[in-house]
């Protein structure tokens, strides 16, 4: 298990210096690259955010106070109030003059349906629109523009204007007329504070705003009939809400927006020739005042940064509620996979328990056959002795134990010689890695079954035995046994621990039960020397050559098989940095056998049933879920920061449910003590990161191309000292 | 001193059979790649900073509507 390159091992000063600093660079631009992605997606995040008024909720209104600060002037008079140049000026249409306004779009559905009415009675308007909307339909605003009607400004999300600070409120303005204008290529500039109503209704905390408004160069529009149309009330009751007292000039509210407005569809339908009737002529906000307001245009001239920021505005919304749909919808994929994979598992798991556990459950006849145990061993010392004394004391009838060191610097050889055990050899080959080590090791084999154990992992007396209980079966080729982290006393162990149950005592009863066992755990595998020779041996084309040598042998037809009675202890990674070099490595390997295996998929026979069941099985729920697992913590945030805490907080501890549900399932089906399960909720916090996020790595390094060397893990030897 | 080596005990070194999947020792995948994602951060750093730097211009030096 030394780190090597080819024929080299890397652990030699010179050499591994100037690798590991070339290595130390290249990761390092892997973080930066890291970090600018995910502060650019924080960035469309707090856009879309923005955009969807969540820092404001638009339901969000407070009480106005009272009306002493409004003059009676203003309150009294016409809906059209011009507060600019420090001047107070307020006009009424003339008389017999309708405007129809319409606020909160433009809507996909409900404006082009109101347009239709309006063309149909040659008809024009004005929309006071919503900036976001705007930017999210650009097309609808160029459509009114090109059919006359008239734009005002209605704020760029809708939010209680008197709540906001004013330069929040100045952007609401400025940004609405910037998508305007690059929508449009004109703009005015009427604008129409939300929820205002008629200029009776003004109140002492939204007149300082009104003013505002003008101060900025925005003329207020307010309405004289209210249609009341977002309570849908009916066609008929909408029509005659709109409807202004005899003769009296009108600017009407409506809303083509919000919500379903079928209704307001109906009633202008109804409205407009019942008035035309009555001799009413219908006409622009703009153009009913433009004989008063001949002092100051209500035309104003767009101009190039304009145009710019209402672009950037507009691709700025656009693309930000595209990366929230896309994590919406990757949101709902791992939602669905994550369900689909509990339910098979506890389907599956279920299932195979009770098969194995049946009375009448028999491999066949006991197999007493001899067994060569192979331990490939780089700089073992502090494990081997234990390792190779529960091997050589087994209860298996005919036990030898085959150890080789892989040119070990540290005493591992004279370790096992010291044991003195007379079924132990020591075979000692130049460096070449684990999958070599194990090739020389089923080379030198004196039996038909071997045994690959990992040298820091400790068996029970009777686990060979077990495991070579399937070999009774001829069609068996493989066997997984039942490997459990051995260290656990520290929360990184107990997480392992874990994990380990949850992968043995639910994955690989699945898998087995499937026929599409992934791997046979280098920590404990047995194997018909046989069938190892037929495909090949262990190959150094991929870093998980356990993998890919079950992946061979399940296209070879043979079968490969879970015993959970043949059990060993295993000592995980002590820290954060060992657990990431080694799923790091086993992520990449795995990717690497699937991609050597591809051609499973198009293939007849065993190998084809193995590609076109078992691959994508392992794709789909090995790969692309724990790929996709960020997106929950994603809009977890999300969620907290700006959706409904409590619905948030609700939908993440269902997860911990569903996955708690299921590790208390594995513990159980393992006979484990459920102490350990304390941490789970823990491990949501730190472990689950690290885990999709090696696993972001080992995709990235498979897309470059870059090589991932075998990394020795530092042994603590915890689980050799503790008694066997 | 050291015992000569009899050339014919010297260790056979056999190239493995099967390259390394996904390993690309040209490195020009990785470049490749590495540009890319350079190019496409870069973009979107610049409209990023457009995006903030038009919202700070609406902050501090509003153009008014006439």
């Amino acid at each position: 298990m030394g780190v090597w390159r080819g024929r080299q091992r890397l652990d030699e000063p010179g050499e591994a210096t100037g690798r590991q600093r070339s290595g130390r660079r290249r990761l390092r631009r892997r973080w930066v690259l890291a970090a600018v992605v995910t502060f650019v997606l924080i960035n469309l995040l707090v856009v879309d955010a923005y955009a969807n008024a969540r820092f404001t909720p638009d339901h969000k209104r407070s009480d106005g106070g009272g009306t002493a600060g409004v003059p009676a002037a203003v309150r009294d008079d016409g809906p059209v109030v011009d507060t600019r140049d420090g001047q107070t000026a307020t006009y009424h249409l003339p008389e017999r003059t309708i405007a129809l306004t319409f606020d909160d779009g433009p809507d996909p559905v409900w404006t082009p349906r109101v347009m239709q009415v309006l063309r149909k009675h040659g008809v024009r308007a004005t929309f006071f629109v919503i900036g976001s909307q705007v930017s999210r339909h650009p097309e609808i605003s160029r459509e009114l523009g090109r059919e006359g009607h008239e734009l005002g400004i209605h704020t760029f999300t809708h939010p209680q204007l008197a709540d906001l600070p004013a330069w929040r409120r100045r952007i609401e303005y400025s940004q609405t007329r910037a998508v305007i204008a690059y929508t449009t290529g004109v703009t005015t500039p009427l604008a129409r504070l939300p929820y205002s109503s008629h200029v009776s209704d003004l109140d002492d905390a939204n007149w300082p705003v009104v003013r505002e408004t003008g101060q900025w160069g925005y003329v207020s529009v307010f309405n004289d009939t209210d249609s009341r149309d977002w309570a849908r009330p009916g066609p008929n009751v909408i029509a005659r809400n709109a409807t202004p007292e005899d003769g009296q000039s009108a600017v009407i509210l409506f809303h083509d927006a919000g919500g379903d407005r079928a209704q307001t569809v109906t009633a202008l339908d109804l409205f407009i020739p019942e008035m035309k009737r009555r001799g009413y002529r219908f006409t622009t906000v703009s153009e009913g005042v433009r004989q008063q307001l001949a002092t100051s245009s209500t035309e104003t001239r767009v101009t190039r940064s304009e145009l710019v920021r209402g672009a950037l505005l507009v691709w700025a919304v656009k693309i930000a509620d595209g990366t929230f749909l896309i994590l919406w919808l990757l949101l709902i994929v791992v939602g669905v996979l994550t369900l689909a994979r509990t339910l098979l598992l506890f389907g599956f798991a279920l299932r195979h328990v009770r098969r194995r556990r049946a009375p009448a459950w028999s491999w066949g006849p006991p197999v007493p056959d001899p067994v060569t145990v192979i331990v490939p061993a780089y700089n073992e010392r502090a494990t081997i002795a234990a390792t190779v004394r529960s091997l050589a004391t087994g209860t298996h009838p005919d036990i030898e134990v085959l150890v080789v060191d892989d040119e070990s610097d540290d005493g591992t050889a004279d370790e096992i010689e010291r044991l003195g055990l007379p079924n132990v050899r020591v075979v000692r080959v130049p460096a070449g890695g684990k999958a070599a080590a194990l090739n020389v090791g089923v080379g030198l084999a004196r039996h038909d079954i071997v045994v690959m154990v990992d040298a820091d992992t400790v068996v029970e007396p009777n686990a060979i035995h077990r495991l070579v209980q399937p070999f009774a079966d001829p069609k068996v080729g493989a066997v997984a046994g039942n490997v459990k982290v051995g260290n656990r006393r520290r929360l990184l162990g107990r997480w392992q621990h874990i994990e380990y149950v949850i992968g043995f005592n639910l994955d690989r009863r699945l898998y087995d039960t499937l026929g599409c066992m992934p791997t046979v755990p280098g920590a404990l595998g047995a194997f018909r020397r046989d069938a190892v020779r037929q495909v090949g041996d262990l190959s150094r084309a991929t870093l998980a050559e356990d993998t890919d040598l079950t992946m061979g042998l399940h296209r070879a037809g043979w079968n490969i098989v879970y015993e959970e009675s043949a059990i060993a202890r295993t000592e995980a990674p002590s820290s954060l940095a060992q657990l990431w070099r080694q799923r790091y490595r086993w992520s990449y390997g795995t990717m690497q056998a699937m991609w050597r295996h591809r051609r499973a998929l198009i293939e007849r026979g065993p190998s084809g049933r193995f590609g076109r069941r078992g691959l994508p099985f392992i794709a789909l729920f090995s790969v692309a879920l724990p790929l996709l697992a960020p997106v929950l913590d994603i809009v977890a945030i999300y969620g907290v920061a700006f959706l409904d805490r409590v619905e948030t907080v609700i939908a993440w501890l269902a997860v911990l449910v569903i996955q708690i549900v299921t590790a208390m399932l594995a513990f159980r089906l393992d006979r484990e003590p459920m102490r350990p399960l304390w941490a789970l909720p823990l491990q949501q916090i730190v472990y689950r990161q690290i885990m999709y996020l090696v696993l972001v790595h080992s995709v990235v390094t498979a897309l470059t191309g870059g090589q991932l060397q075998w990394q020795k893990l530092r042994r603590t030897g915890e689980v050799a000292a503790q008694p066997s | 001193v050291a015992n000569p080596t009899d050339p014919s005990t010297q260790v056979l070194h056999v190239d493995p059979p099967t390259a390394a999947v996904f390993v690309d020792r040209s490195g020009r995948r990785s470049r490749r790649l590495r540009r890319a994602a350079y190019w496409l951060v870069a973009l979107a750093l610049v409209l990023l900073a457009l995006v903030w730097l038009a919202l700070g211009l609406d902050i501090f030096g509003l153009p008014a509507a006439n």
